[in-house]
């Protein structure tokens, strides 16, 4: 199955994951996500969701200069955002208990 | 950041833009701001970035996916976009025309004609001026993509299309001041009080240049650029014709001196 394709619908819940502990500019959510296994993301469904989720009000972002190069834009989790990842966790939790149940019991 | 990949980032980015366009001006400036850092990365390591993200075109398509922001909707409002851009084919055409006859037009057949497409012309804005910058309902008509099939892919036609827009803020002011002498032809002809022309001269090439800067960020301005640039084409051919009367110590077949 293709990885990619499961990815669609959980990309929101991976991006606010990673965003939990510590805030993350663009490119860092997507090195986060790529070193916790999703090696399939791709860069430009990470960034637009981090744009949609901004927008959807999720999250807020603010502006930091960086010694190394351009400047950075910080994604922070809300109150709105920790309602919906904790929602959202709490969803998948329990569809990947029935997956796992269904296709458990094929093996 | 050294240069090449600073010039690589800003053309991949400014393609980028290009594709986003319709999107407002503060959610594209996000974008670009989120994006860079990996960008600007990827050059650095002498990477193309092309070759990793894929063509802006594309790049600009899964994010727009994913980030749920309004797609271009190839069928509406088609029908209206190709006759707009129908009509400024037409119309560069028949400019050129015109161009070509300038001080004849007076004395022409064409003089009847031309104000009829230059009408088509004018109804055409008001088409084009619905839409927003980048004219996703003209983008989207398969004579348009099919143009578009055109664009540079490989290095070398990149490079090839660079350096041709390097010469177009020349090619801005060759065409403003053929426009202008055009236009002078004409009113010269038409026989307006002396200075009349001259100034007339000054307005059009002035607004030529304007609308060339204009329609490089907004591609609705290319409703007047492009006949502009086909009446400049059109002067340049009749005076490039002449050429050979300036050696046979004759004036200009219409009767009327030259310079």
């Amino acid at each position: 199955m293709e990885i990619s394709q499961l990815l669609k619908g959980v990309l929101d819940l991976a991006v606010l994951a990673v965003l939990r502990d510590e805030d993350g500019y663009g490119y860092e959510v997507l090195r986060r996500l790529r070193g916790a296994g999703l090696e399939a993301v791709g860069d430009a469904s990470v960034y637009g969701t981090l744009r949609r989720l901004y927008n959807a009000g999720a999250l807020v972002s603010y502006v930091e200069p960086s010694e190394e190069g351009p400047h950075r834009k910080y994604y922070q989790l809300n109150d709105v955002g920790r309602k919906q990842l904790a929602e959202s966790g709490q969803t998948w939790r329990e569809f990947a208990a029935t997956m796992n149940d269904l296709v458990g019991g094929n093996a | 950041m050294n240069g090449t990949a600073q010039d690589t980032v800003r053309d991949y980015l400014a393609e980028l833009r290009y594709e986003l366009a319709d999107l407002p001006a503060a959610e594209i400036e996000d974008v670009i701001l989120d994006v860079t850092p990996q960008l600007t990365e990827i050059a650095e390591d002498g990477e193309s970035i092309a070759a990793r993200l894929g063509t802006p075109e594309e790049y600009a398509a899964e994010l727009r996916g994913a980030a749920g922001l309004s797609t271009v909707e190839p069928q509406r409002g088609s029908l209206g976009a190709r006759f707009a851009v129908w009509t400024l084919a037409v119309c560069a055409v028949a400019a050129g025309y015109g161009g070509f006859l300038n001080e004849q037009l007076v004395s022409n057949d064409a003089r009847f004609v031309l104000p009829a497409f230059a009408a088509l012309l004018v109804v055409s804005w008001f088409v084009v001026g619905r839409t927003t910058r980048a004219v996703p309902e003209v983008a989207a008509l398969t004579e348009v993509r099919l143009l578009g099939a055109l664009r540079p892919r490989t290095d070398l036609t990149r490079r090839v299309r660079d350096y041709l827009v390097s010469l177009q803020p020349g090619w801005f002011l060759l065409r403003a001041g053929l426009a202008g002498f055009g236009t002078m032809l004409v009113c010269r002809q038409i026989g307006w009080y002396p200075s009349t022309p001259e100034l007339a001269a000054l307005l059009v090439a002035a607004a030529a240049l304007a609308v060339g800067y204009r329609s490089r960020a907004d591609r609705r301005w290319l409703w007047l650029s492009v006949p502009a640039g086909g009446w400049a084409i059109g002067v340049a051919v009749d005076l490039l014709a002449r050429l050979p009367l300036l050696f046979a110590d004759v004036t200009g077949y219409s009767g009327v001196p030259l310079f």
